[in-house]
């Protein structure tokens, strides 16, 4: 298909802005605001869905659900260690202090987007190389996490919305240990095992949607890598 | 000073008298090229190799003949090579390292040992340069890739980190780009869960997985090259960092004419 200069300015733009959507989620997890810039990333449908190795939030309420139990979480976290270092921050607020000690960098690295012909919605995949630094009921660990991110977007209104998001992690590893071998769950600690109270919802679609990396997994193009398609009823769905 | 700095940065883009249509006609090669390699390097995690050198790389007969794909210690020229190393000794050595997990987990099933299962092999692609050139029918590339290997083996299993420094020339063929010379230099590799400092070993090719002294799996480079990369000696002039070009020429370029060791 041959675009005029126009068509191809504002596709040059869309690429643009896809890429800066999905490089703003990654800061936003850094900085612990993903659950507040909810309606600023995700677009209003109601058919969005969100997955993960182990299944799919799909449809609005199970994503906002997802994302209120992330928020939750992190007042509990940030409550629970500054009850552990109250001379360091005893004397700040929680809402200062939300976050403190988290920190999850989803370094996306491999874009590849496809935009459609009709320019109404895109594909994406990423991989994700992380470092995730958070709080356990075990206390602080520090992992690596490695994946791949494919999303589904949307033009409403002239902005780019994420409207499917898979995430595969391929291995989620404590740093310094060895990918092949297999070491015992680490033991709560008092100070923190209150976090496991407030757990993260199960997935309303629960399933093995990725199986991570292991000596027995077979190799899967998952998620697909997004192939050139004029509109979206040509393609496949990163979502469920 | 060296060959690629003859253009140095004084050579300005103005000087092309570019159109609109095409200025963003170069924009939007510039993305299809950062997404190319994208794509080459999820074909290579997704074990998909012959669809990576059909949709990926260059077809037409003269420059499916100078097609290359360097590493440490030489090439692979011409795409029946790279087509031999990177699909069908690699099928093989897939089966062999199938068979040293079979031997070790005697309890899984024949179907789950199909080509692949315990393999991972990821090159995650970032901080691209990427020139086009002025006629519009090649572009050059540099890169560096963090990765990961992993697999079955006769010692139990094998995992390494990878620093890698990618180089490549691209060729727009039938209006798509494709590559045309690849070259992975491989920095260092390191032993996951060990000390760094201790197990990082530079000058480690990122083909080691097929480097075992079995002639049918080993990587055949058809022109080896000594110390075609490495980062000792003061050699890391190469592969290039593209400049502005006019038109390609094969000193600058990726392949193994382009490389500071070369000798004809």
């Amino acid at each position: 298909m041959r675009f005029t200069t126009e068509e191809l300015t504002t596709r040059w733009e869309d690429l643009r802005a896809i890429e800066n959507l999905m490089g703003r989620r990654a800061f936003y997890e850094i900085q612990c605001e993903e659950e507040f810039r909810f309606s600023e990333l995700w677009s209003s449908r109601d058919d969005i869905c969100l997955g993960f190795n182990h299944g799919y939030y799909q449809g609005r309420s199970a994503v906002l659900e997802y994302y209120d139990s992330q928020k939750k979480r992190t007042e509990l976290k940030t409550k629970l260690i500054q009850k552990a270092y109250p001379d360091k921050l005893g004397d700040k607020s929680l809402e200062e202090l939300y976050g403190v000690g988290i920190m999850k960098s989803d370094n996306l690295t491999n874009p590849l987007v496809e935009l459609a012909e009709d320019g109404l919605t895109a594909k994406g995949l990423w991989s994700m190389e992380a470092f995730d630094i958070d709080l356990h009921s075990s206390g602080h660990q520090a992992r690596w996490k490695w994946g791949r991110a494919g999303a589904d977007f949307i033009k409403e209104g002239g902005v780019w919305k994420l409207w499917h998001l898979v995430i595969a992690t391929e291995f989620d590893i404590v740093m310094g240990a060895d990918i092949h071998k297999e070491y015992p769950p680490f033991e709560a600690n008092p100070l923190y095992e209150e976090i496991d109270t407030v757990p993260l919802p199960e997935p309303n679609v629960p399933r093995l949607v990725y199986e991570s990396y292991s000596l027995r997994r077979p190799v899967t193009e998952f998620p697909p890598v997004p192939v050139a398609y004029g509109t979206f009823a040509d393609t496949f769905s990163y979502g469920v | 000073m060296n060959k690629y700095l003859l253009n140095g940065l004084s050579f300005r883009r103005e000087d092309w008298k570019l159109s609109d249509d095409e200025r963003i006609r170069r924009v939007h090669d510039v993305h299809q090229i950062r997404y190319l390699m994208s794509r080459h390097f999820y074909y290579e995690t997704y074990n998909q190799d012959e669809r990576d050198l059909q949709e990926n790389w260059v077809r037409g007969e003269e420059l499916a003949k100078t097609a290359s794909y360097g590493v440490n210690d030489g090439y692979m020229v011409g795409l029946d090579c790279i087509r031999e190393n990177m699909v069908e000794r690699k099928r093989l050595w897939l089966r062999k390292s199938l068979s040293h997990l079979a031997e070790q987990k005697p309890e899984l099933a024949s179907e789950d040992l199909v080509p692949g299962t315990g393999f991972l092999q990821m090159h995650l692609c970032s901080t691209p340069v990427i020139e086009v050139a002025r006629d519009g029918k090649t572009a050059r590339g540099a890169f560096y890739t963090h990765g990961f290997v992993a697999y079955p083996s006769k010692d139990g299993s094998f995992s390494r980190w990878l620093y890698t420094r990618v180089g490549a020339d691209f060729y727009k063929e039938d209006g798509v780009w494709k590559i045309w010379h690849l070259f992975l230099g491989t920095d260092n590799t390191a032993v996951p869960g060990e000390n760094f400092e201790e197990t990082v070993k530079p000058y480690d090719p990122v083909w080691q997985f097929m480097h075992d002294g079995n002639p049918e799996t080993d990587v055949h480079l058809n022109f080896p090259m000594k110390d075609a990369y490495t980062f000792l000696y003061g050699f890391s002039d190469y592969p290039p960092v593209p400049e502005q070009y006019e038109t390609f020429d094969p000193t600058i370029g990726c392949g193994p004419e382009g490389n500071p060791r070369y000798v004809k």
